[in-house]
């Protein structure tokens, strides 16, 4: 799969080019986008720190069929968690060409729509057309619209009105080993005053660089109806050779409240970006993100939060630790429209850089359009300090001990908003990294 | 472990001339002067931005971007707004190659 910035997609396979009318134009418009829109110059907005070219390949002779162990191993680790019942269902996405529901039966009688985008299609024709394509559209950007294109299969998750599933729904996305791309998608209607926990895990990819990368890109769409409560955290833990682009978009309306939890750890080269679009009064987002990069990771991270309306409020806290030679890029928009007024809006961008060698770049941003707003913004950068490492010393904690102990600290808020059955695994993630130490 | 790497021929460079390679997961900058060639990481230090774009006048180079300078042959900054200096590699060439000295 060679890199090739000047790819075009040619005409969509006919195995793609299935479902109503509406669905094969909106593809055909998204292939025409993708080959229409130019490359994003490197020092445009969201491009400075990461090359666009990482995400163009020849992909006529992608495979995305071959699949690592370690996918067996993670879907008995949730159908156990399904089976105790910490977990509400389990569905699994194998690069969109196999997708699996585990343990839902139950929520199906309480009306809760879980199935592969294909059969929604189908089945639940209505719904998937007034919001498929509506938060990410082929005009979102080029690499949005290559997802738009030629995604296989994706998963639809729909709660009706007054629902709530108390337990999390996990989805467990696989790539492609070497030399394969995949293009998950993700559409999520959450009803008036209806609730749910979702986890959104990318794992699998390509551990050999020599024998060719993979690569994933990826759309989640969601949407939480007035008074609604929607608890989304994607886990990225993709292997050490591939390249991932994920585009989130989430739109919440009157009353409702969005948690999103953006966990990365995985990939060589990873740019994803968050985005809440908050529509009516009293809706409120919180963005608590986590980031842990090693080696020569290299992560482009960015978050926007929307206020399209007035007497709306939001948060965001992400925090980025590094080590090896790792590199972070944060950007983080909080914008807020001319009409929205009586808007709350903070973000906050934490980087800890364990030794020289890494690096992170931090850029938070705002577009206030009123005056009639309280907002902040703070980033902070920096390596442990040398005093809480000496207090600790002092006490005769060992100086790796301490530092582990220092980065647990730093991480410890945003893990305690994880999901139980998950925290556990996150866990094992951050001390992995910090093994060496 | 740090081996020498082929990077590219030397007529793909010619004098006052610089071109781009990756390799071992570093952007390099290998530049030829009047004076031979050399090799700077190809990331301004103040933005991250690639410099294979920007403007190379005896052994300076200038950042496209926001017009950090640097010396080619240490990697000193000599222009604003950088201030933290960049990498330099050892380059040696053999017949018509360029190898560049980095580690794995």
């Amino acid at each position: 799969m060679l890199q090739n910035s000047e790819y075009t997609i040619p005409d969509i396979s006919p195995e793609l080019m299935r479902g109503p009318q509406w669905l094969r134009d909106l593809r055909n418009k998204a292939r025409e986008d993708f080959n229409q829109a130019p490359l994003p110059r490197r020092g445009l907005h969201l491009w400075r720190y990461t090359d666009p070219g990482k995400f163009m390949y020849e992909l006529n002779d992608a495979s995305d069929t071959t699949y690592g162990d370690n996918y067996d191993v993670v879907e008995k680790i949730e159908r156990h968690h399904v089976d105790e019942g910490s977990l509400a269902g389990l569905v699994t996405d194998l690069g969109g060409r196999e997708i699996k529901r585990y343990g839902t039966e139950a929520l199906a009688e309480k009306g809760v729509i879980i199935m592969p985008l294909s059969e929604a299609i189908e089945k639940q024709h209505d719904l998937v057309e007034k919001y498929l394509y509506q938060a990410i559209s082929s005009q979102t950007g080029k690499f949005e619209a290559m997802n738009g294109a030629l995604w296989n299969d994706g998963i639809f998750v729909y709660v009706p009105n007054g629902q709530v599933i108390e337990q999390p729904l996990h989805l467990l996305r696989e790539a492609g080993m070497e030399n394969s791309a995949t293009f998950p998608r993700l559409l999520v209607v959450v009803g008036k005053n209806a609730g749910l926990t979702l986890v959104d895990e990318y794992g699998g990819g390509s551990m050999d660089e020599d024998k060719g990368i993979s690569f994933v890109n990826g759309a989640v769409e969601i949407f939480g109806l007035a008074e609604s409560k929607v608890r989304y955290v994607s886990l990225q833990r993709q292997t050490s050779a591939t390249n991932s682009y994920l585009t989130h978009r989430a739109q919440i309306e009157q009353g409702a409240s969005m948690l999103t939890i953006p966990l990365v750890f995985g990939g060589s080269l990873c740019k994803q970006n968050f985005g809440v679009r908050l529509n009516g009064a009293g809706a409120h987002s919180d963005i608590y993100g986590l980031l842990f990069g090693s080696m020569r990771q290299h992560f482009d991270n960015h978050t926007l939060h929307h206020h399209a309306h007035g007497s709306t409020s939001s948060n965001i806290d992400f925090k980025v630790v590094l080590k090896d030679r790792a590199q972070s890029a944060y950007t983080g928009l909080i914008r807020i429209e001319n009409g929205a007024r009586n808007c709350e809006a903070y973000q906050e961008n934490r980087n800890l850089l364990l030794n020289p060698g890494t690096k992170a770049q931090t850029i938070p941003e705002l577009e206030i359009l009123n005056e009639d707003v309280s907002c902040s913004h703070g980033a902070t950068l920096g390596s442990i300090d040398q005093e809480s490492l000496f207090y600790l010393q002092a006490r005769g904690i060992a100086k790796n001990e301490a530092v582990r102990m220092i980065v647990s600290g730093f991480v410890t808020t945003t893990l305690n908003r994880v999901p139980a059955d998950l925290r556990e695994r996150i866990g094992t993630f951050v001390a992995q990294r910090l093994e060496g130490i | 472990m740090a081996d020498f790497r082929k990077v590219a021929a030397v007529a793909d460079i010619p004098v006052g001339t610089m071109k781009s390679v990756e390799v071992a997961h570093e952007r390099i900058l290998v530049c030829h002067t009047e004076t031979g060639f050399f090799a700077v990481a190809d990331e301004c230090s103040h933005d991250s931005a690639p410099m294979g774009n920007g403007h190379l006048h005896r052994n300076e180079v200038t950042c496209p971007r926001h017009g950090a300078r640097f010396d080619i042959t240490s990697g000193a900054v000599l222009g604003p707004p950088a201030v933290v200096p960049i990498d330099t590699f050892e380059v040696k060439v053999e017949g018509e190659d360029i190898f560049i000295l980095v580690e794995d």
